[in-house]
């Protein structure tokens, strides 16, 4: 009886993960397919371009190409206001679709959910973008953009904020008016990494140079060969680098060059004159001080943790923080 | 629909009745000394204190000789005896070290589980969009895939991958029912984009078609689908962007059964496929582990796959053995959690059971050739070959188990549990035989994915999986048997292609 006693319990607790398992075996609920969608990796530009192209033919009354589907503004319940030109009055927050046929205009302080423009859109200081954004033409002065912004041309001034920008070109600041000297540029000369990784402890596998330790790659050279290091790597002044990286810390000095792709677990810097022009991930800190990513005709993605421009940097495609970004251009 | 729920649910019943008879008969079978010893004129506290030595031969000695029982037990009485000694050491010594190794594993199913859970997930490739993409091959693998090879070819023709830098090729190997007219309808729609290669003699299987359908590349860069996957239009460019970075080799992405709503098995497929990519494939890669190219939803680097040999033809899991041989060559393969693609996932457990006795036989063939050099190789980290090798055991555990448990209930029969040690390790052995039989680590990681997916309630499924586990277990040992036999009588490996369910989507097109 004792036993009795004490396994009719024992039974009954350890029953319990059952009583869920018959239930949904005489009842099936959430038997659905796991929805998959298009997935995070989502390519801004494109969605961009298509809420315009929607937007365009809503303006002009045309049937959609595929009547069954509905304007992307429909699914989250908004409304389209359009015009020939929209000016978002200081600290009014905007909450519907603005499609104007040629400007939108921001005053500081005013917010903007969902902005389209088949010229430009001025952003001032204080104001701010909420999800999407696109136009011909962006001009923003000191704002922090909380959604994501897309323009032909993209110029930003003063200090601010942003999350994901695309541009052919995204401009920060003013170029600076380099002295002779330094444009100029000293002559390189080729030089052979084998030659030069001969007394660190590096393999070459497959075409690849694989080095356990910091390396630095001397000033005013050519180099060629795809890096994979376990430690920092940094390209000294005027040194350009024919292939990709990848490293703990990438430092590009003033004038270097490097034509691949960067991936870093850690930051990436770009001093003054630098230049990348393939992809780059940094996994800490991507920071421009003048540098330069991507190139015209050709834009690349560049994406990091943090990314911190300071004073002057051009960018052709995305820019993208996934923390944060802020930027304190030059005037 | 309704028949099948009533047929899964008898074959729970029988599974239950089943294991409810088992457990009878043992405990018959563990009282039985008791009421022998009190049968001969010993008290049970005797035949309880009784030594190992003098006991187990007793036991032995009743169940093979009724008339025995009421006999003084003399060595020299039987012309064969049986000293349980023998089997005593190494039995108590094996079933340590599978203690050891369950640990092991469960605690590599908590860790990834924890690393999911709590650790931040990395994933550089993620918001790579723009780029200059490299020249792109598509290998469609398809043999006999008439109901689903439209499907698969279609869902390419709308990806958004660069249409100037992208080849499709169907590989149509030795298909002998309608495959190859609606490869070539489907090419008739996009002829500068679909080249298909139709295979019409050669070695079977999947790499030898492949192998075969290597010499019709563009670029550098190639991805390799089942003909019944279903890939999204952006699927292409996430899987390319990691092979911007010169580090990787191969890249794996996330499969989703697509009929997880058929009936049970697809829904307890679905909470494994969860289980294995959502957490076990991501933390491996978080952790700088060996993530595994799984053959399909993934791609190769060209330059890496020659500097590696190629495909190898010679095995049934070719996806594993190219994992071993980049990971050997200094090269990364890389998971993608983000790049999903829906899968279909056998609706039949027969057809579930062939799939794991192939894959159990093409990952010991792995195992066989790839532990050694693994584990020897200095230039990869300790844990990497640490995992490395316990990624390598996944399909042999199963049969361990299986020789666990016979072990056990040998020495348990023989009376074994009297020692110090084994009566320790029965204690140990209970708690971690169950956690294996329904492995408490795989089914934490199963708990985590759907947490992480945001389908709990499909939790509630979880004690079925270890119907999942007995099938698992009776598939690795028919696949280790069939591997020794292929080995002594030097057979030729046969390639047992998965049965499909799913219909065309769209019959019409």
């Amino acid at each position: 009886m004792t036993t009795f006693n004490v396994m009719v319990p024992v039974a009954g607790v350890l029953s319990l993960p059952f009583l869920p398992l018959l239930h949904e075996l005489i009842r099936r609920s959430d038997v659905a397919a796991l929805p998959i969608g298009d997935g995070p990796f989502v390519d801004q530009a494109l969605l961009a371009a298509r809420w315009h192209d929607a937007l365009r033919m809503h303006a002009d009354d045309a049937p959609p190409a595929d009547p069954s589907a509905a304007p992307p503004w429909h699914a989250l319940g908004l409304l389209v206001r359009h015009d020939e030109e929209i000016r978002v009055l200081r600290h009014e927050h905007c909450d519907d679709v603005l499609y104007a046929d040629r400007a939108i205009t921001l005053d500081g302080g005013a917010r903007a959910a969902y902005a389209f423009a088949e010229q430009r859109i001025d952003i001032h200081a204080g104001a701010t973008i909420g999800m999407l954004a696109h136009a011909s033409h962006i001009d923003v002065e000191s704002a922090v953009l909380r959604g994501v912004v897309v323009g032909g041309t993209m110029y930003l001034h003063g200090a601010g904020g942003f999350v994901c920008l695309y541009g052919e070109p995204i401009v920060f600041g003013k170029a600076p008016e380099l002295p002779a000297a330094d444009t100029a540029g000293t002559p390189r000369r080729a030089v052979s990494l084998t030659r030069h990784f001969a007394k660190l402890p590096y393999r070459y596998v497959h075409g690849r140079y694989l080095l356990p330790c910091d390396v630095r790659l001397p000033a005013h050279t050519v180099v060629q060969g795809n890096l994979v290091v376990d430690g920092t790597l940094v390209l000294g002044d005027g040194c350009v680098l024919r292939g990709s990286v990848k490293a703990h810390r990438v430092e590009l000095e003033r004038h270097a060059f490097l034509h691949g792709a960067v991936f870093a677990r850690d930051d990436v810097l770009l001093a003054s004159g630098s230049c990348i022009d393939g992809v780059v991930s940094a996994g800490g800190l991507l920071r421009l001080t003048g540098g330069r990513i991507g190139a015209p005709g050709h834009p690349v993605s560049a994406c990091a943790r943090d990314v911190s421009v300071i004073g002057h940097a051009c960018v052709h495609g995305d820019l993208v923080a996934c923390r944060s970004g802020w930027f304190h251009a030059s005037r | 629909m309704k028949n099948r729920r009533s047929v899964s649910l008898c074959i729970e019943g029988i599974l239950l009745l089943i294991v409810l008879a088992c457990s009878l008969a043992v405990r018959d079978t563990a009282t039985r000394p008791a009421a022998a010893a009190v049968r001969v004129g010993m008290s049970a506290a005797d035949a309880a204190g009784h030594s190992v030595r003098d006991a187990a031969p007793l036991a032995v000695r009743e169940s093979t000789d009724a008339n025995a029982l009421l006999q003084t037990a003399r060595a020299d009485d039987a012309p064969i005896t049986f000293d349980p000694d023998t089997l005593l050491m190494p039995g108590v010594a094996y079933l340590w070290l599978f203690t050891l190794l369950t640990c092991v594993y469960a605690a590599r199913h908590y860790v990834f589980s924890l690393d999911r859970l709590f650790k931040p997930q990395h994933a550089p490739y993620q918001t790579i969009t723009h780029g200059e993409w490299p020249r792109l091959t598509v290998f469609v693998a398809a043999h006999n895939e008439e109901a689903v090879v439209v499907d698969c070819l279609m869902a390419l023709l709308a990806t958004t991958y660069p249409r100037d830098r992208l080849t499709i090729i169907p590989v149509n190997d030795r298909s002998t029912d309608n495959t190859r007219a609606l490869i070539d309808e489907v090419q008739a729609l996009a002829p500068d984009l679909v080249k298909p290669f139709h295979r019409e003699s050669g070695k079977p299987g999947k790499a030898a078609a492949l192998k075969d359908a290597l010499r019709f590349i563009r670029g550098d860069i190639m991805v390799v689908f089942d003909a019944d996957y279903l890939p999204r239009p952006g699927l292409l460019k996430e899987l390319v962007a990691p092979f911007f970075d010169p580090e990787v080799g191969a890249v794996m992405g996330r499969v989703v059964p697509q009929n997880a709503d058929s009936n049970l098995l697809a829904r307890l497929l679905d909470l494994e496929r969860a289980g294995g990519y959502q957490v076990n494939q991501q933390a491996r890669n978080n952790l700088n582990l060996v993530p595994q190219y799984g053959g399909t939803v993934g791609g190769i680097r060209k330059s890496a796959l020659d500097a590696v040999g190629g495909w190898c033809d010679d095995t049934l899991a070719e996806d594993t053995d190219m994992t071993y041989r980049l990971l050997l060559s200094d090269w990364r393969t890389v998971y993608l959690n983000h790049a999903e693609c829906y899968e279909e996932v056998p609706e039949r457990w027969a057809v579930r059971a062939r799939q794991l006795t192939r894959w159990a036989k093409g990952h010991n063939q792995t195992l066989l050739r790839y532990l050694g050099p693994v584990l020897r190789n200095p230039l990869l980290s300790r844990r990497c070959r640490l995992d490395g090798a316990l990624l390598l055991g996944v399909f042999l555990m199963p049969a361990l188990l299986a020789i666990a448990w016979a072990t056990a209930i040998t020495l348990y029969l023989l009376n074994g549990v009297n020692s110090t040690a084994l009566g320790l390790l029965v204690s140990l052995f209970a708690l971690f035989g169950f956690s294996t039989f329904g492995n408490f680590g795989v089914f934490f990681e199963i708990v985590v994915a759907a947490r992480l997916d945001g389908r709990a309630t499909r939790l509630r499924l979880v004690p079925v999986n270890v119907v999942g586990f007995c099938v698992t277990i009776a598939a690795v040992v028919s696949a280790l048997w069939g591997l020794a036999l292929d080995v002594a009588l030097r057979r030729e490996l046969k390639w047992d292609k998965t049965e499909r369910f799913r219909r065309q989507l769209k019959p019409g097109r």
